[in-house]
């Protein structure tokens, strides 16, 4: 049974259309991670599932209850904000305690309950603190303890490591899948950082423009995008992509210069114009020649070297170059005449629509 | 010292010594007698005796009214401070906080009161208050005076731009109502907006000079500006030849005018602390 359920839920700010109108299920105990650009919305389905702003049209469920009219603190959510929205004038025991003051929990229970969320996060020396005497990833930490200590069916994060440097972030994610393990809540996590998304999601939703344009697994969305938008959001460095067509019976692969390409049985459908794409470490530099690899002759414009793994950037005519993988010690440098190849069955094609032809 | 700075000092210096000159004169002023405010130098120091004099000169006017007035006064502002902080402030935070009809136009209504100078309003006020049989009491004053339409614009934009809308948004969903977000998350963090609305509507109603002369007209119930401005005008004070045999002449018109500034003074020094303390620091990122 659904969870979390939004039934074509629509919103407008004004003229302005957000959310044109977007239905979804998440089941208990999932962690959903919503990803998109920035302006793509996922903050208004946030805000919505929090109650902070009213549907247009559509109705929101949550635990089998329609909660679309009801206030943010009837829903059993907790949402933690990027700016950590943390009570100034309070000391942090305070600010974790404020909900269950309002809920006239007895003073004894608070005590606990707050002291036993503090725990979790590793907080209890911070607790006489005001938040202007804690670091961003201590702040972060008591906005997400703030989450924990109402024991919510529901968390919320909207862009909750952001403001934090890299190495914390990479440690936060930690600690919130850990959570997320521990409690087994059903969680809802804005990003638009597609490493957040592939590394906590159960199910990432991508969004763009306010529709949702695919929802699957990390690796679904990643093996298998449904359209471009999908293909070129999710992983980095980007899929390439260059333009190709439909010509008689096969595909013609605007590589260099035009080449015809074995797509198996893909079903082309009705389309002319094509847009192939592949990813960085499905290509390969100066491989074997072989019959059904298609291969374009270029040059290494840049080679990006991160230790572990390598990218070069290679240039060929006047196309934007193709970005290849390379091992750590890979024997090449800039300026270098490479065959940059590929097999045929990792291209991803794409119709003049942008959906994925698979 | 460069010689920019040397020069930015010395402006500054020049422009302090211009602003403070009056000041200083009508300080040293007050210990002077009138004989020796005409015969000695402008900066010259009279004597705490002549000081005295001209206190008990002042103050033994028609059995210590003057003290009655400076009660007036102060039952005046602080009724009106009172009244206009529990209006305003709750004004401020609505108007920055939610979308409703007619915001805007309360806004620029706001906006046109707030530039409308009182003595354009002191006569419909007076017809108000004398429909209401409010003119010539306490209460009625202290309502005229704590219409305070530019305390409720610096209320708006105290809120509108140094409130976090997150921490609104979590007080919602820690269960906070509306009135509960504002007195357990914004009135907490006030202080600097209290303490300038406060400032000004002091500075406004203490020396609000045209709304009391139109509403009050009962020497007892005389503001102290109105007061001294009154007594000080009879007894022909500030006249060239002394006039009339009420002890009270320029020494004690000076003395008079350091009584009506004294309290800004104090209240502007009092108040500075937390017009510039962060208290909003730490509640976001930073
Ligand atoms: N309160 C609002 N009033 C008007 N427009 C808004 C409001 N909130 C968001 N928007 C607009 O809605 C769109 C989506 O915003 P948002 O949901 O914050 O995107 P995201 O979180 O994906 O960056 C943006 O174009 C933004 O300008
Ligand atoms: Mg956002």
């Amino acid at each position: 049974m659904a969870h979390v359920k939004l039934t074509d839920v629509c919103k407008s700010f004004g003229a302005l259309e957000v959310i044109p109108g977007v239905d979804l299920e998440i089941t208990q105990g999932e962690f959903v991670v919503f990803v998109g650009p920035s302006g793509s919305g996922k903050s208004t389905m946030l805000r919505i599932l929090a109650g902070l702003e009213d549907v247009t049209s559509g109705a929101v469920e949550i635990g089998g209850q329609d909660v679309t009219y009801a206030a943010p603190s009837e829903r059993g959510i907790a949402m933690v904000f990027q700016s950590y929205a943390l009570y100034p004038h309070k000391s942090v025991f305070e600010n974790i305690a404020f909900n269950l003051r309002f809920n006239k929990v007895a003073k004894v229970e608070v005590e606990t309950r707050v002291r036993e969320a503090a725990r979790i996060l590793k907080l209890t020396d911070l607790l006489d603190r005001k938040p202007s005497q804690l670091s961003g990833g201590q702040r972060q930490r008591v906005a997400i303890d703030r989450a924990i200590v109402r024991n919510p069916d529901v968390f919320l994060f909207d862009e909750p490591l952001s403001n934090l440097d890299a190495a914390l972030r990479v440690e936060m994610r930690f600690e919130i899948e850990r959570l997320h393990r521990e409690i087994g809540a059903t969680m809802v996590y804005v990003t638009h950082d597609q490493v957040e998304a592939m590394t906590l999601a159960d199910r990432i939703v991508a969004f763009d423009d306010g529709h949702i344009q695919q929802i699957g697994t990390p690796l679904e969305l990643y093996r298998n995008p449904s359209n471009l938008f999908v293909a070129g959001f999710i992983g980095w460095p980007q899929m390439n992509f260059f333009p190709g067509r439909v010509s008689g019976v096969g595909v013609i692969a605007e590589l260099g210069t035009p080449v015809g390409v074995n797509v198996g049985d893909r079903d082309l459908g009705g389309s002319k114009a094509l847009t192939l794409g592949i990813r960085p470490e499905a290509l390969q530099l100066n491989a074997p020649e072989s019959g059904d690899r298609l291969s374009v002759a270029g040059e290494i414009l840049s080679l990006e070297q991160l230790g572990h793994v390598s990218y070069a950037h290679v240039g060929y005519g006047d196309a934007p170059p193709l970005v290849v993988q390379l091992g750590a010690d890979a024997p090449h440098g800039r300026g270098d005449k490479v065959r940059v190849s590929l097999d045929p069955r990792d291209l991803h094609l794409f119709d003049e629509d942008g959906a994925a032809i698979r | 010292m460069t010689f920019g700075k040397a020069t930015a000092w010395a402006i500054l210096g020049l422009a302090f010594l211009f602003y403070a000159t009056p000041i200083l004169w009508l300080l040293l002023a007050a210990f002077r007698d009138e004989p020796m405010l005409f015969s000695s130098g402008p900066f010259s120091i009279g004597s705490f005796e002549m000081f005295g004099q001209t206190w008990t000169n002042l103050t033994t006017y028609n059995d210590f009214q003057i003290g009655r007035w400076a009660l007036n006064s102060a039952v005046y502002t602080i009724g009106g401070v009172t009244l206009s902080l529990v209006a305003v402030l709750p004004a401020g935070f609505v108007l920055a906080t939610y979308n409703f009809a007619f915001r805007k136009a309360i806004l620029v209504l706001t906006l046109i009161a707030m530039i409308t100078p009182n003595t354009v309003v002191a006569l419909p006020i007076f017809l108000q208050m004398q429909a209401f049989g409010l003119n010539n009491s306490y209460i009625g004053m202290i309502i005229a005076t704590a219409f305070f339409p530019f305390g409720v614009y610096l209320a708006y934009i105290y809120y509108a731009t140094s409130l976090p809308a997150g921490l609104i948004d979590s007080a919602r969903i820690d269960g906070a109502s509306r009135f509960e977000v504002f007195t357990k998350v914004a009135l907490p963090l006030s202080k600097p907006l209290i303490a300038l609305v406060a400032f000004f509507s002091f500075l406004a109603n203490w020396s609000n000079y045209f709304l009391a002369f139109v509403l009050l007209t009962k020497d007892e119930l005389y503001s102290l500006p109105i007061g001294l401005a009154v007594l000080v005008s009879s007894s022909g004070a500030l006249g060239n030849d002394v006039a009339s045999d009420i002890p009270i002449n320029k020494p004690e018109a000076i003395v008079a005018a350091i009584l009506v500034i004294l309290p800004v003074l104090v209240l502007f020094l009092a108040s500075q602390k937390y017009v510039r303390s962060g208290t909003l620091s730490g509640a976001e990122k930073g």
